[in-house]
């Protein structure tokens, strides 16, 4: 409506303006140059306005898939004018897939004291993300003529946390598989010893609280055990470049941050160490250990070159004997089976989580993905002494 | 039934829809263009009659928003607002003749349609998308009005509406914010509140009205400039703008395009035209009309008959024929000159000086500038019948070269049957013309304000049989056609006639617009064209004679009488309304609700104060002295209870409920005040006990 009007205005300006001089009636020549100077003081007055600014940006650190973000703006004038409302619009990173961005609120920015401004939006794939910089949008005071200019401003980071994807897994209970114990609750702690302290979950019994801990740093923690030498998870994702199949938030990277959130909350409450080799930091601080394994989840891209297999005989050196390897993947790596035979020719066992390559890939590029369910490479990995489990994909929660 | 708020849509709500000012702002900027559309054609009664219109249409969008504000209804508006576009441009033939002064014809039927577009759009402003659009059919019209050239006063009213588009544009601009800031998240918003916050360094409707005058001066001053810096360039294009008719009957009808008789109570004022050297009062001649169809009188010959050189054509036969000449020389300085037309007395032998190159000849020997105004002076030689030699047959000729001068289709058969009865007898070609004139001047009385002629009725035979009052276009039509009649080679003319003989001190006769006349010439042997003006002789009504100013204040006219008084009750009718509205809203707004709120706490507050003042009183009596500046109201109990002989439990209820509403957290209510009072009252009414 606000282009229509100034594209009407400017062209009944322009056409009077010529009318005028060609009739050479005074009487247009009024009316021309009127409408002629409001058309200049509208863009002047627009120019204007975006001109002599500071912002500030505040924003959250880190949000789940889904969780409304609101950043917070605050902008000063440097000049003392009064100026029409300006709006942002933020420079977000365009990987960043968001969903419901709602327009910055409309401020006059004063000289005197900052005007806190915000928008908000709804991030639907998970990542680290930074960005700086955003646009000033200002329009003149009858809202015909918009007019931007680009400002930097301190950088944002944004962590965008995966979301626990519910998935049902029937996971093999062979002996000496540590989470069958912990899931018969003989792990909480009867019999074991204490490897530290943890936040209290729910569902944790009041009987393992850990009174001292609790009372010193002011919130309930409990003692966590360590449920025998071999309850010890670690989940290895496909990141190879290249490897992440799909388009937009329903990709298959996604699908396993996502069920590898899940699968690792699940194994944190029955009291298991997991952990993502290579990609999580070794953090011996305290803290939430299921947040940090989201923040490690999150930083998870496609970028490395290296195969999965290179991944899985790397991270085997540093894991103890009798730990679970969940490898997931969705593209087949041709060389795995072998990484997996050595895997567990070192006493570590390994779980492959396969998905669908196809299930994701959309047109033409499905025919040059090889997946990881095609049944001769699952014959392969069973050759190499594992189970693969087949993983569901977006359309189902079950396998 | 809760009454909906004045405002727009069930979603909006906080001054985020139209307001009452919003319609009258859109109401004002409508009005101004249509009126300026219908004064630049001379059409007062269309000025006011679309005025009327254009407030009545916004009255009626104010009333459905008040009534249909929040339902969706009002969300038809563009569909409201296509239908009255399209049936103002598909209907304007109708709507036309709805008009007081049916203009709207021809090449003026555009200014209808935006008229007509504008007025009935005013009904369907209910939302800001019509209410801008609007400005659409006004800068149109405005455009037009500019290219008409005939209303200087036009870009005042431009301004006008520029300001007031201005502020509208500027508020619906705020209402986007407002509807923004909702959608960001905020909670309900309203404009005075956010201008106490986030909005209070705004450059608002404030601003824009400031930006639009300083628009308007930077205009007034810059566009003479501009058009003086262009004029190397510029009028470039030569554009005759159309006429109004109603401008055509207040120039005697010149136009080349055709002339319409009988349209009503003719205007006319004394502005000078012409500034003439003669050498006596003549009769100027404008333009000459020879078909004649229902009123309306065409012109016929060649545009330019002077370059023709056949000694056959009507130009060299009138000159020709004129055997007792007198030869006149005149310097004629137009002052205004209509539709480039400037009028000449007899018949112009030559021109003089510098005159060729700005004039040129026209059908009815007049003549037309080229250039602009300031305009050099029109001199030459003119041959005029010397009248020396008695006028007896009309020269056939003519009547042979121009056929339509003779010509009796169009003669209604009343007229001819009387043009036959007023001539009977009469031997010669003069003796008709003359029998016809003086029939028709005892006939009829000249009247400048005689009604229009219903558009039903022939002009001339209503004029002579029923009407019998109308002025020179009538008596010439009349005369005219009566001579056809009866074979006589007639022409109507329209021009000048210096009724006043109005001289300068340098003996120049001023012709003013009042002069403005029309009369009908016959051709005669040996005399050419000679003039037979039927008013001369025909009783005149007072204040509406010949050459007398008839241009009353239209004020004065039943017409503009009516017109006000609808107006007036409208107008009335509106700001009531609008106060209303206004109340309402202010009421609802923020401030207000804080003002109340303060106000109806101050009178709690005394209320309390009141029963406290008794109270303390109370114990004062039994203690004996006033409270200490430090003392609270529970140490001051304490002290006089020794002294309250058994009214202890009614001074402590009292000072308990007290205190409670003086200090407590709760909010007071009615109850809790009336607790109170009783409380207090029970206390003071509590008999005193025996001495302890």
């Amino acid at each position: 409506m606000r282009r229509l009007a100034s594209l009407g205005l400017s062209t009944s300006a322009v056409f009077l303006a010529v009318v005028a001089v060609m009739l050479n009636s005074p009487n247009l020549f009024y009316m021309g140059t009127a409408l002629v100077c409001t058309i200049a003081a509208c863009r002047l007055q627009a120019w204007l306005s975006v001109r002599g600014l500071r912002f500030e940006r505040v924003a959250p650190d880190s949000v789940s898939i889904g969780d409304v973000v609101t950043v917070e703006i605050t902008v000063w004038s440097e000049h003392r004018i009064r100026r029409p409302l300006i709006t942002i619009w933020d420079n977000l990173p365009p990987r960043l897939t968001y969903a419901d961005r709602s327009p910055s609120f409309p401020v006059a920015p004063a000289f005197d004291v900052g005007i806190q401004t915000h928008y908000s939006f709804r991030p639907m794939r998970r990542g680290k993300y930074r960005w700086s910089g955003l646009q000033a949008v200002g329009t003149d005071a009858l809202g015909l003529i918009t007019m931007d200019k680009e400002y930097k401003t301190n950088v944002a980071e944004l962590t965008v946390l995966p979301v626990p994807i519910p998935v049902s897994v029937e996971l093999p209970m062979a002996s000496g598989w540590g989470i069958s114990e912990a899931e018969s609750g003989q792990s909480r702690g009867a019999g074991l010893e204490p490897r530290g302290v943890r936040e209290y979950q729910h569902g944790d019994s009041l009987r393992h609280v850990h009174w001292r801990s609790s009372a010193r740093s002011g919130q309930l923690l409990v003692k966590e055990f360590e449920a025998g030498s071999y309850a010890s998870v670690a989940f290895m994702i496909q990141r190879t470049n290249g490897t992440e199949v799909g388009e937009g938030v329903e990709t298959s990277l996604e699908l396993m941050c996502g069920h590898v959130a899940y699968l690792a909350e699940q194994f944190i409450k029955m009291g298991a160490k997991v952990e993502l080799p290579l990609v999580q930091q070794d953090d011996n601080t305290r803290g939430d250990r299921l947040l940090k394994l989201y923040e490690a989840l999150a930083s998870i891209q496609p970028d490395v070159n290296h195969s999965l297999s290179e991944d899985v005989r790397q991270a085997v050196r540093d894991l103890m004997p009798g730990s679970t390897v969940f490898v997931l993947l969705a593209v087949a790596d041709q060389t795995l089976p072998q990484a997996i035979s050595s895997a567990m020719g070192s006493g570590v066992r390994v779980v492959p989580l396969v998905y669908d390559a196809l299930g994701f890939a959309q047109g033409k590029s499905k025919t040059r993905i090889d997946s990881a369910v095609a049944t001769e490479y699952l014959d392969q990995l069973r050759t190499a002494g594992t189970t693969p489990i087949v993983m569901p994909g977006y359309g189902s929660l079950t396998g | 039934m809760k009454r909906p708020k004045f405002g727009v849509g069930g979603k909006l709500s906080g001054g985020e829809g139209l307001q009452p000012v919003d319609l009258l702002l859109t109401g004002i900027s409508s009005t101004v263009a249509v009126y300026a559309a219908a004064a630049s054609l001379a059409s007062d009664k269309n000025s006011m009659f679309f005025m009327w219109i254009v407030l009545a249409g916004t009255l009626c969008s104010s009333l459905l928003l008040w009534f249909f504000g929040k339902t969706k209804f009002i969300y038809m508006d563009a569909t409201a607002y296509t239908a009255v576009a399209l049936i103002s441009a598909l209907g304007i033939s109708g709507l036309n003749n709805m008009t007081p002064d049916a203009i709207y014809t021809g090449p003026l039927i555009m200014a209808g349609v935006l008229s007509w577009m504008l007025a009935l759009g005013s009904f369907t402003v209910w939302r800001d998308q019509t209410m801008l659009f609007q400005a659409v059919p006004a800068v149109a019209l405005f455009g037009l009005v500019g290219c008409y050239d005939t209303f200087k006063a036009s870009v005042i009213y431009f301004f006008a509406f520029l300001i007031c588009q201005a502020i509208l544009l500027a508020r619906a601009h705020g209402r986007v914010m407002l509807r923004q800031a909702r959608s960001s998240g905020a909670d309900a918003l309203e404009m005075s509140v956010m201008r106490k916050g986030p909005w209070r360094w705004m450059a608002g409707p404030e601003w824009a009205l400031g930006s639009a005058l300083t628009i308007v001066l930077i205009s007034v001053i810059g566009a003479p400039i501009l058009r003086e810096s262009a004029s190397g360039f510029s009028g470039l294009v030569r554009y005759t703008p159309p006429i109004s008719p109603l401008s055509q009957a207040a120039l005697t009808n010149f136009n080349m395009n055709g002339s319409r008789i009988g349209s009503g109570p003719n205007s006319l004022h004394e502005t000078p035209v012409l500034r003439v050297e003669m050498p006596e009062p003549m009769y100027l001649r404008g333009f000459a009309y020879g078909a004649y169809n229902h009123g309306v009188w065409m012109p016929e010959g060649s545009p330019n008959p002077a370059t023709d050189n056949n000694d056959t054509t009507p130009a060299s036969l009138v000159l020709d024929t004129i055997a007792d000449r007198r030869e006149i020389s005149f310097k004629i300085e137009p002052l205004q000159v209509f539709n480039t037309i400037v009028a000449v007395p007899g018949e112009v032998q030559e021109l003089v000086g510098d005159s060729n190159a700005t004039y040129f000849r026209n059908i009815g020997d007049s003549y037309s500038v080229r250039s602009e105004a300031p305009y050099p002076p029109l001199e030459g030689h003119s041959i005029v019948f010397g009248g020396h030699v008695p006028l007896r047959d009309v020269e056939p000729e003519m009547g042979k070269l121009v056929p339509v001068y003779v010509q009796k289709s169009g003669i209604p058969s009343d007229v001819a049957a009387f043009a036959q009865q007023v001539t009977r007898g009469e031997k010669t070609d003069f003796g008709k013309a003359k029998a016809i004139q003086n029939a028709i001047e005892q006939t009829a009385k000249y009247n400048l304000d005689a009604a229009a002629v219903p558009p039903d009725q022939d002009p001339v035979s209503y004029f002579l049989f029923k009407q019998k009052e109308g002025y020179c276009d009538l008596f010439a039509s009349s005369m005219t056609l009566m001579a056809r009649a009866v074979g006589l080679p007639a022409r109507y003319v329209t021009g000048y006639y210096p009724f006043n003989a109005d001289q300068d001190d340098e003996g120049r006769y001023i012709v003013r617009q009042k002069d403005a006349h029309a009369w009908c010439e016959i051709f005669f042997k040996g005399a050419g064209w000679v003039i037979f003006d039927a008013t001369e002789g025909a009783v005149q009504v007072d204040g509406a004679g010949r050459g007398s100013v008839n241009d009353k204040p239209f004020w004065r006219s039943a017409w503009f009488v009516m017109v006000v008084t609808l107006t007036l009750a409208s107008g009335l009718g509106y700001l009531a309304f609008l106060g209303l509205g206004t109340l309402r809203q202010y009421r609802s707004s923020t401030s207000y609700m804080e003002r109340h709120v303060r106000r109806a706490s101050a009178k709690v507050k005394a209320q309390i104060r009141r029963h406290y003042v008794s109270f303390e009183r109370e114990l004062q009596k039994e203690v004996r002295r006033p409270r200490g500046s430090g003392e609270t109201l529970y140490e001051y109990l304490n002290a006089a209870r020794p002294d309250l002989r058994g009214r202890g439990p009614e001074a402590e209820a009292a000072g308990t409920a007290l205190t409670a509403v003086l200090y407590g957290a709760e909010s007071i209510d009615p109850a809790k005040l009336e607790d109170l009072k009783l409380k207090v009252h029970q206390f003071r009414k509590a008999k005193r006990g025996p001495k302890a």
